[in-house]
């Protein structure tokens, strides 16, 4: 039984948490390891800058949400929240980074610090991708999975436009075993980006996604790829998951 | 002035046409790259960016190009990342990283989103004119140009 | 044998017309108008989109009217089920106080957007133009949105029956009606008074105008001077030919 089948046999509301041992988190990427995974496409190398130096950090053990938070465990805290019955397992999506904070804090939680999500996707080894360093189509949601795929990839399931199916290409959450992290940790390549707790640049109030999402090329798949945004934005391409201090 | 012999009339006739064809795909393929290439906006500047990008309605067009409603939304988009102090290099890499590779334009997409620009209809007739015009004027110049350095080059043969 | 081959070319014809729809029996079911005075442009632009309410009518020609003064259609497209954009080929053509547009719809969505300038735009001037809905067909849903410019004073709009709501740092007003009729009139007045002449995103994001084929007077520039350069050519080689 896969983990979303298993959440959803009992209600699909409960939070499956994952311990991550305290352990060194690598951080980044290095500008001769990403000319090596850049050199088949049209990818610029100035575009994933922001990623290096690579690092190292010690990070503290904590918990984590194995999966992204789930529109039917958004609006059980916000009852008002609207999305569509077939959704009701996919990650939330349309929400702010303030939304998102103030959700895992009502649940006790918070949003993963770059080193924690890079520790709990990375692994002990500081792997490419949460499964590995070769790139597997298979193993997440992104433009190629078909899940809505390159068609989707505007507007948001809140404003209806003359196209009657821009809802997004979301999956499931968890619905992807081989795409797990070495901890067991579900989507954290695609799917949707994921908001971070802390700053992108704080001068240019800029938050931190990180993971990439549905509509990405392979190439922000990587762990150590690093999105901004303002805090206020919404799309249907951004959710979360939650974190927790503590073992 | 001696007439030319009727062998030398058709190198004449043959040399000048070679010119004119010459002249004419110059100054054609010189005004054409410059309509899709060239980039008047500053770098810096929601034309300036959308330049580089496709419009994301998976029409082959480019996105400076595309008043629909996606494409506004990518423009609003780049204005409001341009408010907050990044630059066009900054708004590439979150274009890419966010919408992948069909964000981004190649030379050859460039090159048939501008020609599905001005063939589907409704391009003001008066550039399309201007165009041409200009075409012509500048071919007729070229050609008189490269005549009179050819004519200069036959002129002491003559002599001689 | 002519008799027969009239009757053929008559009936193929009928069926035809059957097979792609007829225009007449068409229905709009939802439809969203969007009016963006001076948006990019010394100009109003409209976005008109919306769906056909029946899918299986289409493919099948339709019709949208434009006003008079409309100065540049920009797109003419459809949505597939998938989301795909197919932008048409279109033609406009003038009937009386209006122009309008035929276009074969592949699929039910359309979307078309128009520049058109009812107003002369001037610094300090008060502005007012009124748009009437197309309303070719009848509409089950329709919205109309109403943005305020930038830095405009006085914005007014008639009917006051609206909502208001932000969007991008953007005012906008909204109506809502229900069942419209084919050929009910519906038109939407507006007003206001802004001192300067540029649309409201230059100031905002600089410039976001599309650049024609030659930007500004360069193009002119280069017919003058390229004409001027021949014309000395011609002249001298006259004289050195006389000489």
């Amino acid at each position: 039984m896969t983990l979303v089948a298993a959440v959803a046999a009992q209600g699909g509301t409960a939070v499956t948490k994952i311990r991550i041992p305290a352990g060194t988190a690598t951080i980044g990427s290095d500008t001769k390891t990403m000319k090596e995974q850049f050199k088949d496409g049209n990818v610029r190398l100035e575009w994933f800058a922001d990623e290096a130096p690579q690092r190292k950090a010690e990070v503290d053990a904590f918990l984590i949400d194995a999966t992204e938070v789930t529109n039917r465990q958004y609006k059980k805290l916000f009852p008002e929240h609207e999305f569509p019955a077939n959704l009701t397992d996919h990650p939330v999506v349309n929400v702010t980074w303030k939304m998102a904070d103030e959700y895992c804090r009502k649940i006790g939680g918070r949003l993963p610090s770059e080193a924690e999500f890079e520790r709990a996707a990375r692994g002990d080894d500081g792997r490419v991708y949460p499964w590995g360093d070769d790139f597997d189509p298979r193993k997440a949601i992104y433009v190629e999975s078909g899940g809505g795929g390159s068609q989707l990839k505007i507007g948001s399931f809140e404003q209806e436009s003359s196209g009657s199916n821009l809802l997004g290409g979301t999956s499931p959450v968890g619905s992807i075993e081989e795409g797990k992290s070495p901890f067991g940790v579900y989507d954290m390549a695609g799917n949707v980006w994921e908001w971070q707790a802390g700053w992108y640049d704080e001068a240019k109030k800029l938050r931190l996604l990180k993971g990439g999402s549905w509509l990405t090329s392979k190439e922000s798949l990587r762990s150590s790829t690093r999105l901004s945004d303002a805090g206020a934005s919404k799309f249907n391409d951004y959710g979360f998951r939650c974190a927790y201090t503590g073992e | 002035m001696d007439r030319a012999a009727p062998g030398e009339k058709s190198l004449t006739m043959y040399v000048k046409f070679f010119v004119g064809v010459i002249s004419f795909i110059s100054v054609l393929t010189f005004m054409s790259a410059r309509y899709i290439f060239l980039n008047s906006a500053p770098e810096n500047s929601v034309m300036g960016i959308s330049h580089s990008l496709a419009c994301p309605c998976e029409c082959p067009m480019v996105l400076e190009d595309c008043h629909m409603s996606c494409g506004l939304e990518w423009k609003n988009l780049i204005g409001v990342k341009l408010k907050t102090g990044l630059v066009k290099q900054d708004i590439t890499s979150y274009f890419y990283k966010r919408y992948g590779k069909e964000a981004m334009l190649t030379p050859a997409q460039r090159f048939a989103g501008k020609w599905y620009e001005v063939t589907r209809g409704g391009y003001p007739l008066r550039e399309v004119v201007l165009f041409l015009l200009v075409v012509v004027v500048w071919t007729a110049l070229l050609y008189t140009g490269l005549i009179m350095i050819v004519e200069r080059f036959q002129s002491p043969a003559k002599k001689a | 044998m002519l008799a027969i081959s009239i009757f053929i070319f008559i009936a193929s014809t009928i069926a035809a017309s059957g097979a792609t729809g007829a225009t007449k029996d068409h229905v709009i079911g939802r439809m969203k108008v969007t009016l963006m005075p001076e948006y990019d442009a010394q100009s109003v632009l409209v976005i008109q989109e919306g769906k056909f309410a029946d899918r299986t009518a289409f493919p099948s020609d339709v019709k949208f009217t434009l006003p008079m003064e409309v100065t540049k259609l920009t797109d003419a497209c459809s949505l597939s089920p998938g989301g795909h954009h197919f932008c048409q080929i279109f033609e406009i053509k003038k009937a009386g106080k209006n122009k309008f547009v035929n276009i074969k719809l592949p699929f039910p969505d359309f979307f078309i957007d128009y520049q058109y300038a009812p107003f002369a735009v001037k610094k300090n001037s008060q502005r007012e133009f009124t748009y009437s809905v197309d309303t070719s067909y009848p509409i089950k849903t329709l919205e109309v949105h109403v943005q305020q410019p930038a830095r405009s004073e006085k914005f007014k709009i008639e009917p006051a029956s609206y909502e208001t709501y932000s969007k991008d740092d953007f005012e906008y007003r909204k109506y809502t009606f229900k069942n419209v009729k084919a050929g009910e009139a519906k038109s939407i007045s507006v007003s206001y008074f802004k001192t300067d002449t540029a649309p409201s995103v230059d100031l905002k994001f600089s410039s976001m105008k599309t650049p024609e084929v030659f930007e500004g007077s360069t193009g002119e520039i280069l017919l003058v001077a390229g004409l001027a350069a021949l014309g000395i050519i011609w002249i001298a080689r006259r004289r050195v030919k006389k000489a």
